[in-house]
């Protein structure tokens, strides 16, 4: 029983590990603080559960997700890039807007995809657990990941998110590379979405609800483990914290916490995570002053 | 080589207030020309350094870069004909990013980015090259993120990076001002080094009066958004700098304003 419980946290590490790899483009790469993925998320569960309800193909209906997911993550670039509108605003308006859009593409609330065929089943024919396709589908991202940012235009796309005043300087149009960032995100919160949506068998249009501030969580929680450089590390403590967070969200419900606090845990765990420099300083300032008192040398 | 005519440019600050930063200036400079430029503070000579290098648009005149019109182009697309280092040693460089990633972007200013490998192994023995030129031991220190470095060597580093790809022009706004004395001596040498070396076509700005006159074969006086002064040999060989003081004055009817070339 446990463990069955254990290996459904570990595959939902793994699913939510491809939108914390998003989150890791925009957030990290891009320094864009980008909340659109709280709905393109389950814009991919939309899509997808919309196409296999009326007979599409699973596989088809996930690479149409994935599309759906750029063109969302297009829509918040263009506000910024092209409309002036500040980076954290397109993503609310975006994500505020796919609210609607995803009940449109549903027609109702939530679909069920009970008894249909989907990605999970497919695997589940041949024997496979879902685990081995999430970990097929975020191993495969990373790599693609790790490999794109080693290319030319991976090399810009760093570097807009670094310093855009060098890249632009040096004949690079960053709004593009901000429309590119944005697109693959989103891209990647909309596949898992559309995994997500097959796996648990049913697409919901409130799913979506923090699930930026989750994948900024795992985010911080890789680098905090993992901590050699590097690209390809930094994406694999990604995907670590991604399944470690699953499984102290899994600990705390087992400890008796509600699920319906586990948003405030995790907002309280990235205000931590976030404000570790100032309380570092803090304490520092603490321990010196009280250092100094002693008449003991602080170098 | 550039054609700078007529050009104007005003800022509009909060209140409502218009300044004019560029009135009207006309300059022409053929290859191979080292000019440096000197005025007052706010005399618009980083101004005319942006408008060039497109950073904002000018309200009038032209800007032409070897024949071809880059007024309307935004910055992006006439920065392959521009290198450009800054006063401060942060702006040049991404300092997250390694010092041959750095470079691999810089060398490829000309070129349209692909998907192909970022950095190669010719590039890489190429960059180590020129940086052992630097002298400055980056050569081996390829994967080290640049954030790492001093500001001279940042400041080196820009350098090269604006050089790499051999551009048309070459903008240095007071680009060794952040620097301590001794590194901006260095960062001045090695500016002289490349610019004649490799026959760039050069504008520096610059606040030490000394190098002004030192440096390059050309030297502009701005002052209030114009040129007022155009020193070409074999005048300006003979000049010293309580000359050029003298200039100021007689141009301006007043005493020369920057405080902080009189403290160099
Ligand atoms: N982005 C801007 N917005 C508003 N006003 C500006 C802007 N940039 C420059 N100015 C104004 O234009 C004038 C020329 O400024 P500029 O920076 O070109 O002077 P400068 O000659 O480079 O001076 P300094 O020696 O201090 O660097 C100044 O009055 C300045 O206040
Ligand atoms: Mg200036």
């Amino acid at each position: 029983m446990l463990w069955s419980a254990l290996v459904g946290t570990i595959e939902q590490g793994l699913v939510y590990g491809v939108i914390a790899l998003g989150v890791y483009i925009t957030f990290r790469i891009l320094d864009f603080p980008d909340l659109t993925v709280d709905g393109s998320f389950p814009l991919g569960a939309a899509v997808v559960a919309r196409f296999i309800a009326s007979g599409g193909s699973p596989l088809a209906g996930t690479m149409l997700a994935l599309g759906a997911g750029i063109v969302a993550g297009l829509a918040t670039g263009f506000l910024n890039t092209k409309l002036k509108i500040s980076g954290l605003l397109s993503g609310i308006l975006t994500m505020t807007a796919l609210y609607s859009v995803n009940l449109r593409v549903m027609g109702r609330a939530n679909i069920p995809l009970l008894r249909k065929p989907t990605l999970v089943n497919w695997f589940g024919d041949f024997g496979l657990a879902p685990w081995v396709l999430f970990l097929v589908v975020v191993l495969l991202t990373k790599l693609a990941l790790d490999l794109f940012l080693r290319t030319e235009i991976g090399f810009a796309l760093r570097a807009t998110g670094d310093n855009e005043q060098m890249i632009r300087s040096c004949g690079v149009d960053t709004d593009n590379m901000k429309l590119l960032g944005l697109g693959l995100s989103n891209g990647l919160a909309a596949l898992a979405g559309a995994l997500v949506a097959q796996y648990q068998g049913f697409a919901d249009v409130g799913m979506g609800i923090g699930t930026a501030v989750a994948g900024l969580a795992s985010v911080i929680i890789g680098q905090a483990l993992v901590r050699f450089r590097g690209l390809g590390w930094a994406t694999t403590g990604v995907i670590i914290g991604s399944i470690v967070y699953r499984v102290a969200i899994f600990a705390a419900l087992r400890m008796g916490l509600a699920p319906t606090d586990l948003k405030l845990i995790t907002a309280i765990l990235v205000v931590l995570a976030l404000s570790a420099p100032t309380w570092k300083g803090l304490l520092e300032k603490f321990w010196g002053g009280k250092r100094r008192a002693t008449g003991i040398p602080t170098a | 080589m550039l054609q700078v005519s007529q050009l104007r440019k005003v800022f509009c600050n909060g209140n409502g207030m218009a300044k004019v930063a560029l009135d009207n200036v006309d300059l022409h400079v053929e290859v191979g020309d080292f000019i440096t430029i000197i005025g007052s503070n706010g005399a618009g000579k980083s101004t005319l350094l942006n408008a060039i290098a497109g950073v904002y648009g000018v309200d009038q005149g032209q800007i032409r870069i070897d024949g071809v019109d880059v007024t309307n182009q935004p910055e992006h697309r006439r920065a392959h004909l521009i290198g450009r280092v800054f006063q401060d040693p942060m702006i040049g460089t991404a300092a997250s990013m390694s010092i041959e990633e750095n470079l691999a972007i810089a060398v490829k200013r000309p070129e349209r980015l692909g998907m192909a490998k970022g950095v190669t192994g010719r590039e890489r023995a190429r960059f180590r090259e020129l940086l052992a030129l630097l002298d400055l031991g980056l050569e081996d220190r390829l994967h080290e993120p640049v954030g790492l470095l001093s500001g001279g060597q940042r400041q080196a580093l820009t350098l090269l990076m604006a050089t790499i790809s051999t551009p048309k022009l070459l903008l240095l706004d007071e680009h060794t001002a952040a620097l301590d004395p001794k590194t901006a001596e260095q960062i001045g040498e090695l500016t002289r080094k490349i610019v004649l070396g490799r026959r760039l076509t050069a504008l520096m700005v610059t606040h030490n009066l000394q190098a002004a006159l030192e440096f390059g074969n050309r030297t502009l006086m701005m002052d209030q958004g114009q040129i007022v002064l155009d020193l070409r040999n074999p005048r300006r060989a003979k000049m010293t700098v309580d000359d050029l003081l003298q200039q100021f004055m007689s141009v301006r009817g007043e005493r020369f304003l920057d405080d902080r070339a009189l403290l160099a």
